[in-house]
């Protein structure tokens, strides 16, 4: 085929090639704003959690309500912190996986959703939720509002006295938006705003495309999903295992200890403090850990006056997806046990 | 190939302009749903 058979001038050509090309650029960055304008849809989202719900209440599994995020603590970190107003205090719930799995914060009205926070972080020990207390004083304004209009309920169990604490140093510097240091905690980084908005929204996308491929599967095929029940001999014999391979009698004191300071550092600030301990399967009754620390939280709960609530054979163990998770019926005890507790916040 | 390309483009071009734009946006949802995976996840147990 000769050249004039195409009938297309050179001139012709160009103007296609540059038309093609700013067609393509515009369809990539309308995806782009497309999938973005979806993912931050809170409606939306909201349907996707409530198909989530289903699947995994009919599976046996803890809900994570991650969002669109990778985990709990990526949407928390992500999306909750940076949408958070502090001007009005409100409750504020600090623990470890059984806390940011254990409470159901989206349930509760719009004026409530705005005070009441779930600030839990999976394997923290004490030292580690100490840590993330004093960022949120320091670069995040936590008590904008005083001292006496915030509450802190630390929601606490004896594996925070024993957890060695590794997943909370990769956490904040996963995105390079903190580093983290064990003596000087979490430092924000200077990472401009144009970006790090680019890399959460990049994030959210992900998670929107990923989440509405799941919730297609659970809807297609997910119906008779369940969760194999756990050997509790093996699950035990392991709990056990990482335990007894540290000194944890002082690694726990030290711990408690440090749960001691918290208390101080808060109260000097003026901030409402109360403890729960947090639900856990029958067998870990018989285990010496749970023991020690509750003694621990006891002593040092009295000498402050700090109301401590104990929860810990609130639910039975078929409400338990392990030691310390809850499935959905144990969640809604679980919520409703705390938040009578900490009270209901009022603007 | 190339004479068979520009043969169909030369005939149906807003066809082959859809294509290549679906294809690009499939391309860009790929793209976008791949997901910077942490080094480090929560393991509960």
């Amino acid at each position: 085929m000769s050249k004039a058979s195409l009938e297309v001038s050179v001139a012709d050509a160009h103007r296609f090639q540059v038309g093609v090309s700013l067609l393509l650029l515009v369809a990539v960055c309308a995806t782009f704003a497309l999938v973005d304008l979806l993912a931050q849809d809170r409606t939306l989202e909201a349907w996707f959690r409530d198909r989530e719900l289903e699947f995994r209440e009919q599976a046996n599994l803890v809900f994570p309500n991650n969002g669109y995020f990778v985990d709990f603590e990526d949407r928390m970190l992500l999306d909750e912190l940076p949408h958070a107003d502090y001007s009005h205090g409100g409750t504020y719930f600090f623990g470890s996986s059984n806390l940011k799995w254990g409470l159901m914060t989206w349930t509760l009205p719009e004026e409530q959703r705005r005070l009441v926070h779930n600030y839990g972080i999976g394997a923290t020990n004490h030292t580690t939720q100490f840590q993330f207390i004093r960022y949120l004083v320091d670069h995040e304004g936590w008590l904008a509002a005083g001292g006496e209009k915030t509450h802190a309920v630390l929601a606490v169990c004896y594996r925070s006295a024993v957890e060695k604490g590794d997943f909370f140093p990769s956490l904040w510097t996963r995105h390079g938006f903190y580093s983290y240091n064990q003596e000087r905690g979490i430092t924000p980084r200077g990472i401009p705003r144009v970006l790090r908005n680019y890399r959460i929204d990049r994030e959210r996308c992900a998670g929107f495309l990923s989440l509405a491929a799941k919730s297609a599967w659970w809807a297609l095929w997910g119906r008779e999903a369940r969760a194999a029940p756990r050997d509790t001999t093996v699950y035990r014999a392991r709990l056990v295992e990482t335990i007894e391979s540290t000194d944890w009698r002082k690694v726990m004191d030290q711990e408690v200890a440090e749960l001691g300071r918290m208390l101080d550092y808060l109260r000097e600030r003026g901030v409402r403090v109360s403890v729960a301990l947090l639900p856990r399967v029958s067998w870990t009754h018989e285990l010496p850990y749970p023991a020690r620390y509750l003694e621990g939280v006891t002593r040092i709960c009295r000498a402050r006056s700090t109301p401590l609530l104990d929860l810990s054979a609130l639910l039975p163990d078929e409400e338990f997806v392990d030691s310390s998770h809850v499935n959905l019926t144990g969640l809604r005890k679980q919520h409703s046990a705390l938040m009578s507790f900490a009270g209901v916040p009022t603007l | 190939m190339s004479e068979r390309i520009a043969r169909f483009l030369s005939k149906r071009p807003t066809l082959a302009v859809a294509v290549v734009t679906l294809l690009a946006v499939l391309v860009t949802l790929v793209l976008l749903a791949v997901r910077h995976e942490p080094a480090v996840l929560y393991e509960a147990f």
